[in-house]
């Protein structure tokens, strides 16, 4: 008789939770009563501000479609990657270069265990799944090294999830990163802007009890980028990036960058 | 819509069920009518007069609870700006969505919920199951199944158990050899493979299955398997169930819960219902080894190697 093994980690679903907010204001099904109520009140607060989401979702597809299809990136590391959804890194990736290779980390097991039944490569190419917090660059990088060549260009993602940290420290650690890259690798980024109204959602998404998110300047986000080229159109609101016909006006900003 | 319908296989309506009635493919077609009349902006009013109905026909085409005539929906879509080649597309989906499936000429081996069932396989892009006390359906081996059959149909003659036979093994290809092939989450017991089915050979082969998808990094069937050794988790005190998933945003889940008999089989999409099975899914695949782990052999003599 082997004895019981430890117990899994608990899901609290009575406070709300940002992969499954998330997941709400995307049109998702993974989320429950009080991630609603919670998505709800900021839709009527914030009208302008709620479409952060989908306009996060546009620019990955737009990222990775420019990163595979223009600059021959083959390789992703995607971390904070959210509850899977419609179009995800992988998806776009293989979609253009079916032997792609995405890792996936996020420090959330329910995440995990979604991503590992749910995220399935193309035959031609490879994902793997690490759970681990991006403060630990270390055991993210070793880790990822299953999967990806570090000799080779990679295109680290960190889409709206360094507001989970403060600005400046966020900036320091995503240099650990990419320092750590080889020469004609990629940094794509974008979070929430610190306008009035943003700032304002953000506090109360803080006192529903959900991890607090911090909104950063245009300037801090540059800041995330230092060492690198940041690619045209620059740091902007992501209905602008590389498009003709800018949608809807957004407080999630981005950026591309590459390491000379 | 019951007129889309044989009489034998989906008339009759428990007091228990919500059901609604349409085709899981017409379902889909009447949310994608919603989205377009949302997306265009046009009000249920202003679109009743349009068409010069009443705003509830709207409203119940748009809940697949109004039969869906060719010239209405192409007018819809016109009003709502559609392009000619786009009415045209929606217009041959209309004609699939009436065609009967393909179990049509299984239909005297189904009961109406089984049926049901078949029909939201053909339409569901995601179904997360749970099986406690045997291998699924969806994932016997042809062996595994017959031996099953010939337990539950113990009086039934060769030519309709082979029938039946036909019908499981169709009913895998249509799921996982379609163009958006069905994507297949299922958490098992390993106690259901300890049960010994068709004796230790047809057990070998059924676990030899097993693994193979769970080698399978690019399958879109990610097989979980809870050990005996594992604390107690919530979906321990369900049956066997399964939570369906269709791709579009107005198209809420469903949980199929089932039963013995079709009077004891549930299906509802009640969000509560679905979320607390969600939820206790959840709970339980976080327990659970992760979908790529080899399945170890049962102790039972049936299984051993």
């Amino acid at each position: 008789m082997t004895a019981p093994e430890n117990p899994a980690p608990r899901i609290d679903s009575s406070v709300p939770h940002s992969a499954r907010v998330w997941n709400w204001a995307l049109g998702g099904k993974d989320h429950f009563e009080a991630d609603e109520r919670l998505g709800q009140h900021l839709e009527r607060h914030y009208p302008q501000a709620i479409n952060v989401a989908r306009a996060s979702r546009t620019f990955l597809r737009a990222v990775v479609t420019h990163l595979a299809a223009e600059q021959g990136v083959r390789q992703f590391l995607d971390i904070g990657t959210g509850l899977p959804t419609a179009d995800n890194t992988h998806e776009v990736a293989q979609r253009v270069a079916p032997d792609s290779r995405i890792v996936y980390v996020d420090n959330d097991p329910l995440v995990l265990v979604h991503a590992r039944a749910l995220l399935t490569t193309h035959p031609e190419g490879a994902t793997d799944y690490v759970e681990a917090d991006v403060r630990d660059p270390d055991t993210v990088l070793e880790q990822a090294a299953r999967t990806l060549d570090f000799d080779r260009p990679v295109a680290l993602m960190l889409l709206s999830m360094l507001g989970h940290i403060v600005p400046d420290e966020a900036a320091l650690l995503v240099r650990e990163y990419t320092k750590r890259l080889p020469s004609g690798s990629f940094l794509a980024t974008c979070d929430s802007i610190a306008a009035p109204e943003m700032i304002k959602l953000n506090e109360d998404y803080a006192a529903s009890g959900a991890v607090p998110y911090h909104c950063r300047t245009e300037e801090q986000l540059a800041a995330t980028a230092e060492g690198l080229e940041i690619l045209p159109p620059g740091v902007v609101p992501l209905n602008e990036w590389r498009t003709e016909t800018p949608g809807e006006f957004t407080y999630q900003w981005g950026l591309l960058a590459r390491k000379p | 819509m019951a007129e889309q319908f044989d009489p034998h296989v989906l008339g009759r309506r428990g007091m228990s069920r919500a059901r609604s009635g349409a085709t899981s493919a017409l379902r889909l077609l009447a949310a994608d009518l919603r989205a377009r009349r949302v997306a265009s902006g046009v009000s249920i009013a202003v679109a009743a007069e349009k068409l010069d109905v009443h705003p509830t026909t709207i409203r119940r085409l748009e809940a697949a609870k109004h039969t869906f005539k060719p010239a209405t929906v192409a007018h819809l879509l016109r009003v709502y700006g559609a392009a000619e080649p786009e009415v045209e597309d929606v217009l041959a989906r209309l004609a699939d969505a009436n065609t009967p499936g393909w179990w049509h000429e299984y239909r005297d081996l189904l009961t109406a919920e089984q049926a049901e069932r078949l029909d939201f396989e053909s339409s569901a892009s995601l179904i997360r199951g749970y099986a406690p006390g045997l291998v699924p359906d969806l994932l016997q081996t042809g062996d595994y199944t017959r031996a099953l059959l010939a337990a539950q149909y113990p009086g039934e003659d060769r030519d309709r158990l082979g029938r039946r036979a036909e019908l499981a093994d169709r009913r895998k290809r249509e799921a996982f050899d379609r163009e958006r092939p069905l994507r297949y989450w299922c958490l098992i017991e390993h106690a259901a493979l300890h049960r010994v089915v068709g004796g230790p050979e047809v057990m070998r082969g059924q676990l030899d299955h097993l693994n193979a998808i769970a080698a399978d990094a690019a399958s879109h069937i990610k097989v979980q398997v809870m050990p005996l050794t594992t604390q107690p988790h919530p979906m321990l005190a369900s049956g066997a169930v399964e939570i369906v998933r269709f791709d579009h945003r107005y198209l809420a889940d469903r949980l199929v819960v089932r039963g013995l008999h079709q009077s004891a089989a549930t299906i509802t999409d009640d969000i509560d219902a679905v979320r607390a099975f969600n939820r206790a899914m959840d709970s339980a695949c976080l327990a659970a080894p992760r979908p790529t782990t080899a399945i170890p052999s049962p102790l039972t003599r049936g299984g051993e190697r």
